[in-house]
């Protein structure tokens, strides 16, 4: 809108003017101007006779035909600052009611301007003013004579209503006043003009469009001046209707008429648009958008894209300008003239002088026109009108891509048009964008503009880091031009001219994230090769770097050195790494600088690299060529850390002279970050020998350094632990220090029953600088049970004793009714049951019965040892996991006891061979153990002994009489299963031989015996006593007598009942059930007739006793059996 | 309607195939970037307005913005992939795009499925090519 003028796009204002009176003009002028509504411009007149020279004399009508033009071109400027729609003549009031010479001169002013006002048709509107000092001294108060008044109106012409008095006295009422009449007095001329002109052209036949689009035009200004809003609408509309009708008309293909229509056009469209855009009226506003765009053959667009489609066409039009201004042939104009606007909307006119009749004025010809134009746009400053142009695009654009887009077209204009600085830092923000989101296609366009800024500002780094962006971009560039802008950068960092510097950090959206590619790691020490073995015989047993680089750079880059800042408390120390390719080929011999010979990478002359060359290593000295697609690895030899401790700076390659370099800080890497950079290509392919050298190299990153734990310089205390791999409950461990790599020393440690054992040592050493080095090794093993035991007991054969509850005893959980009791005075079985439940083989060497411990008689005696079931007496046997070992003792007591002690097994046993080596702990480099480099206590504590491990049984009721089995199992109680087993071994320790290694890592096994208490067992007197008695053998089919003997032991009665179960072989004669009354002290006899009808040895019949009043039962002849003879009578009848 | 270029864009807004699909200059091709780049944020609005709670989200997003020439259309998957065409003169309707991009969106799945595509990397395989050139021809 800033480019046309304030008269189109402001409201008209009607326009007075002021005769006479000057000392009011300014009031009135003020007024009118700034508090009426609306707003009048006015002029001022101070003589009224010179009132002619204000409004002037009225056109004659066009004559038929076409006109010159289709609208003047200051129409709206003189109507809105030089034609008058009211005449306002400012009368004083002594002059009207004056002398006569007075009222003659007032009557000639009156006369005056409506002869004036007559041929333009202006209103006339008359004020008397009095109390002002114009008015004369002589004035009076009151009305004003009518007499004269009306004179006035006959002289002027008009009706009473158009003269109005105004006094000093009145003020802002009084102009309130006259301002309400002069803005009704304007519209009324503005509707006659309007009429007028409408009436005068309706009289016309077949007038042309531009003529019905002039008065259209018009009528609709003058309703504009008048506050007639939709009729001003109306009336435009139609204009603009009438000068679509011209555009389309016969006649109007020439260039100088499309560019009249065209300017007639969009001045209509602006006035359009602009008042319906005011009464709010979109779709009407848009419609006649569509219609402009159509008239002027333009695409339709919506309106969101206009500032789009402003931007392209400021760019075009800046592209067309740069054109014409480099055409070598240009149209001239004739020699003298000059041209200007012509009279009308959209004319040019060439001035040319002439003689004495003045300059000559006349419309250009098409070749002029095309000139004058060519000569204007060539003139123009096209750059800064793009910029401008761009720059309201940017500011309207909301979203952020569409800004970042507007941007760069802005930072290109901004370069074309000579200010780089001021597109280089947009371009910058911009390149961000774009390469943080992976778009490299706009992100090559941008560096394409950022690298042709940077030259032009002479920032020679920029220049080349913006070409080493470019290069590596394949998606625009073709391989031709990239390695153009690779070799531009590989010259300028090969210059010794200036020193060019650049840093790659880990970030992806560093520029240079994509030219380069690194990754680094530190050697292990263990899987060293020769030449770190061999410094390390030399007393310098620092460790490697290594570091891997890779170059998408399409150019061979001259790299002078690898140089490696190592990082340690001393400070920072730098060191020149030798090169070694992964590939064949990869090293080649860099350009000589001079004529002199050179030695190439390899240190040789000028022969081609070997195959043994191509997998040496050598020192960097001469340099070597970085080749695209290529892995080249470094070695860098750290230097020995005081406290063990080295981190690594930074990576920095040297190129050309030297003085330009490309580094990496390592000390910002993320943690476990493995590489820097990208490569290109196929990745899995390039990375294959990168993941093996990365997998031997074991690299380690910490947060903010890569660091490595090393051994120190002087007297490294390494510290090994080693252990067997688990360990039986009872036994002694083994633990075998190692210090230094040649001081070994051994201690034997008690196992808990069960649980973890942790074995930890601490090694403190004192360097030759005073340092005191702490190391430390721990290490873990499991302890594993040897055996479960099972005890088993049981009564006398052919005795049953049925034991009844004695109410002296206690009732113990531990020993229940009927449970541990054994007669007294019969020899008795002990079982004891070995299972095995170590992992591993154990050899069983003793199972004995030994007294209890503190106990000077016990009344349980034990007779005889019937050895073992599975090895035989005293022979060793070895038993696996799962098996099972058994001895049995006979015991006797001769008197009643109550949980008498019958004493404990010991259990002599050993492994019968060394366990494997389960795991380790060293002190090398990165594995496993720490140093520290600050004094520390050691974490054993020289108090803590070994504490006894707690047994307790389990046990476990197997038959509910005589027999019965328990089982006792090593298990700590629940408080000891927690502890941990700690013991202070430092004055335990024992040197071991050095010259043989691993001695003492696997001592022979030792016995070890293990003790296990037996239960209590309760000897008790018989309530009832069965005993039963048959014959040694029968024959088949001959009765015997199967005698059973009850004796009542106890003081009172006692029912027993006699039931026959399974009799199978047997037949059996008598009740099957019998129940006997006992009384005390009492026995008594049941015999039972039973005849045999098989042979061979058979189970007795089954016979229950059952003491109803104590639950109790007895099979007595469970488990006997007898042997039956075939029948003799069978025999006989066979013979 | 005729198809003039044919996107599709990663979770991570950075393109996974662009492609004129038409013999096209490479200031066009530039032009093409430029213009599915900043189609973006429309998608990002788009999207950001269409899930609400409760509600199933429609993957087609319908004409994104007009530029001088061309109007932009887009499809968002549940994965947050972006397909955007590039469209010519006269408007198509909505339907027809929305097969459209159905189409396209299984083409895409088919050349993920591929165990030796890897993920988020720009797609590089001439099947879907093909596929695509089929789409977009048969408009």
């Amino acid at each position: 809108m800033d480019a046309y003028p304030a008269e189109i796009v402001t409201p008209p204002l009607a326009l007075m003017a002021l005769l006479g009176c000057p000392e009011l003009h300014a009031q009135m002028h003020e007024y009118l101007r700034s508090h009426h509504k609306p707003p009048i411009n006015s002029v001022g007149v101070a003589n009224p006779l010179d009132v002619g020279r204000v409004f002037g004399e009225r056109k004659s009508p066009l004559a038929a035909g076409q006109p010159a033009g289709i609208l003047k071109a200051d129409w709206f400027a003189k109507h809105r600052q030089r034609r008058p729609a009211v005449a306002v003549l400012l009368i004083p009031r002594a002059e009207v009611e004056g002398a006569p010479d007075a009222w003659q001169r007032v009557s000639a002013q009156v006369g005056a301007v409506r002869g004036a006002t007559r041929a333009q048709g202006a209103r006339l509107v008359l004020v008397i003013t009095s109390g002002s000092s114009a008015a004369g001294a002589g004035h009076v108060e009151g009305p004003v004579q009518e007499e004269r008044v009306s004179t006035l109106c006959r002289q002027g012409g008009i009706e009473r209503r158009w003269v109005a008095t105004l006094a000093a006295g009145e003020g802002e009422a009084g102009l309130r006043r006259v301002a309400r009449l002069l803005h009704e007095a304007a519209g009324q001329f503005y509707l006659d003009d309007s009429r007028r002109r409408l009436t005068l052209h309706n009289e016309r036949r077949n007038p042309p469009a531009d003529l019905n689009a002039r008065v259209a035009f018009k009528a609709a200004a003058l309703s504009e001046f008048r506050g007639d809003w939709s009729t001003a609408v109306r009336s435009y509309e139609a204009a603009y209707r009438e000068i679509a009708k011209a555009a389309h008309a016969p006649g109007s293909a020439g260039l100088q008429r499309f560019f009249e229509i065209a300017a007639v056009a969009e001045l209509m469209h602006l006035k359009v648009i602009m008042l319906l855009l005011h009464q709010q009226n979109t779709a009407r506003a848009l419609a006649q958008f569509k219609d402009h765009l159509k008239l002027l053959k333009k695409k339709e667009a919506q309106p969101s894209f206009f500032q789009n489609g402003a931007v392209q066409a400021a760019i075009k039009r800046r592209k067309l300008g740069e054109t014409l201004r480099n055409s070598p042939s240009k149209a001239s104009l004739p020699p003298g003239g000059s041209v200007g606007p012509g009279a009308f909307v959209g004319q040019l006119v060439m001035t040319q002088p002439g003689g004495a009749g003045g300059p000559s004025v006349r419309k250009l010809s098409d070749a002029e026109f095309l000139a004058h134009l060519e000569a204007k746009e060539c003139s123009t400053d096209h750059g800064a009108l793009a910029v401008q142009c761009l720059q309201r695009a940017e500011e309207f654009a909301e979203a952020a891509r569409e800004q970042c887009h507007y941007s760069a077209l802005v930072a290109t204009e901004h370069r074309l048009a000579g200010n780089p600085a001021i597109a280089k830092p947009l371009l910058e923000s911009i390149a961000g964008v774009y390469r943080r989101e992976g778009w490299r296609v706009p992100l090559s366009g941008v560096l394409q503009e950022l690298r042709l800024c940077s030259k032009a500002l002479d920032l020679t780094q920029d220049v080349v880091a913006a070409a080493l962006e470019l290069c590596v971009l394949q998606d625009r560039l073709d391989i031709g031009l990239r390695s153009a802008l690779a070799a531009e950068a590989a010259l300028f960092l090969a210059g010794a001219q200036q020193s060019l510097a650049f840093t790659i950090d880990d970030s992806d959206a560093h520029p240079l994230h994509g030219c380069f590619a690194l990754t680094w790691g530190f050697e292990d020490a263990e899987s060293s090769p020769a030449e770190s073995s061999e410094q390390q015989g030399t007393g310098e047993p620092g460790p490697r770097f290594v570091t891997a680089l890779w170059s998408n750079v399409p150019c061979s880059l001259h790299v002078t050195s690898v140089q490696v800042a190592f990082i340690t408390s001393r400070g920072t120390h730098t060191a020149t790494a030798s090169v070694k390719p992964l590939d064949r080929g990869a090293l080649q011999k860099p350009p000589p600088p001079s004529a002199e010979p050179q030695l190439d990478a390899w240190g040789q002359a000028t022969e081609e690299p070997s195959d043994e060359a191509a997998t040496a290593v050598t020192e960097a000295s001469s340099g070597f060529l970085l080749e695209p697609g290529r892995w080249v690895v470094a070695f860098a030899q750290a230097p020995n850390p005081p406290n063990g401790k080295i981190g690594v700076q930074a990576v920095t390659l040297r190129l050309g002279q030297g003085s330009s370099s490309i580094s990496w800080p390592l000390a910002t890497a993320k943690p476990d970050t493995a590489m820097i950079g990208a490569v290109a290509d196929n990745m899995e392919a390039v990375l294959a020998p990168l993941a093996r050298l990365a997998a031997t190299q074991g690299i380690k990153v910490e947060a903010g350094a890569a660091s490595l734990e090393l051994p120190p310089s002087q007297s490294p205390p390494q510290l090994r632990v080693e252990a067997l791999g688990y360990a039986i409950a009872g036994e002694k461990v083994a633990k075998q220090l190692s210090a230094g790599g040649a001081k070994r020393m051994r201690a034997w440690v008690d196992v808990p029953v069960k649980g973890q054992l942790h074995i930890s040592a601490c090694l403190t050493s004192t360097s030759d600088e005073g340092e005191t080095l702490t190391a430390e090794a721990s290490l873990e093993v499991t302890v594993e049970r040897p055996f479960q035991v099972a005890t088993h007991t049981s009564g006398p054969a052919r005795t049953s004793t049925l034991l009844l509850p004695i109410s002296a005893l206690p009732e113990t959980t531990d020993a229940p009714l009927l449970a541990d009791r054994l007669p007294v005075g019969q020899a008795c079985l002990l079982s004891v049951d070995l299972t095995i439940t170590a992992p591993a083989p154990v050899v069983i060497m003793s199972v004995a019965l030994e007294p209890p411990v503190g106990v000077e008689s016990s009344a349980v005696q034990v007779l005889q040892s019937l050895g073992t079931v599975s090895g035989g007496t005293g022979a060793p046997v070895t038993l696996s996991k799962g098996e099972a070992h058994t001895a049995r003792f006979v015991i006797r007591a001769d008197s009643a006891c109550t949980a008498a002690l019958v004493g404990e097994v010991a259990v002599t046993w050993k492994r019968p061979k060394p366990a494997r080596r389960r795991a380790s702990s060293s002190m090398l480099p990165k594995r496993s153990s720490r140093l520290i480099s600050s004094p520390r206590a050691s974490l054993m504590s020289p108090n803590a002994l070994p504490s006894v491990p707690q047994l307790t049984q389990q046990l476990s009721q197997q038959q509910p009489q005589l027999s019965h089995r328990r089982s006792s199992s090593l298990t700590h109680t629940p408080t000891a299963a927690a502890m941990t087993h700690q013991m202070a071994v430092n004055q335990l320790l024992e040197d071991l031989p050095e010259d043989i290694p691993g001695a003492g890592m696997h001592p022979p096994p030792q016995p070890v015996t293990t003790k296990v208490p037996l239960p209590r067992i309760t000897f008790a007197e018989p309530g009832i006593v069965a005993t039963s008695s048959w014959p040694a053998s029968v024959r088949t089919g001959e009765a015997f007598t199967l005698d059973i003997g009850i004796a009542n032991r106890t003081q009172g009665l006692q029912r027993v009942q006699v039931a026959v179960g399974d009799t199978s072989g047997f037949v059996f004669a008598g009740d099957r059930r019998r129940m006997l009354a006992l009384q005390p002290q009492s026995s008594t006899h049941c015999n039972l007739q039973v005849v045999a009808h098989a042979s061979g040895p058979l189970p007795l019949p089954q016979l229950r006793l059952t003491a109803p009043a104590h639950d109790s039962f007895l099979d007595i002849l469970a488990g006997h059996t007898m042997v039956v003879l075939p029948s003799p009578i069978s025999h006989v009848a066979a013979a | 309607m005729t198809i003039t270029c044919a996107a599709v864009v990663g979770r991570a807004n950075n393109p996974l195939y662009l492609e004129a699909c038409k013999p096209a200059s490479d200031e066009e091709v530039l032009k093409y970037h430029y213009v599915v780049h900043c189609a973006l944020d429309t998608v990002e609005e788009k999207v950001a307005l269409r899930t609400q709670p409760g509600e199933i989200a429609d993957s087609y997003l319908g004409m994104l913005y007009p530029t001088e020439d061309h109007k932009v259309y887009g499809y968002v998957s549940n994965t947050s992939i972006k397909f955007i065409f590039v469209v010519e003169e006269p408007a198509p309707k909505d339907e027809d795009m929305r097969a459209l991009f159905k189409r396209f969106h299984a083409a895409f799945i088919d050349v993920v499925s591929n165990p030796f595509y890897e993920i988020g990397q720009p797609i590089t395989s001439t099947s879907f090519d093909a596929s695509v050139r089929t789409i977009v021809t048969t408009v």
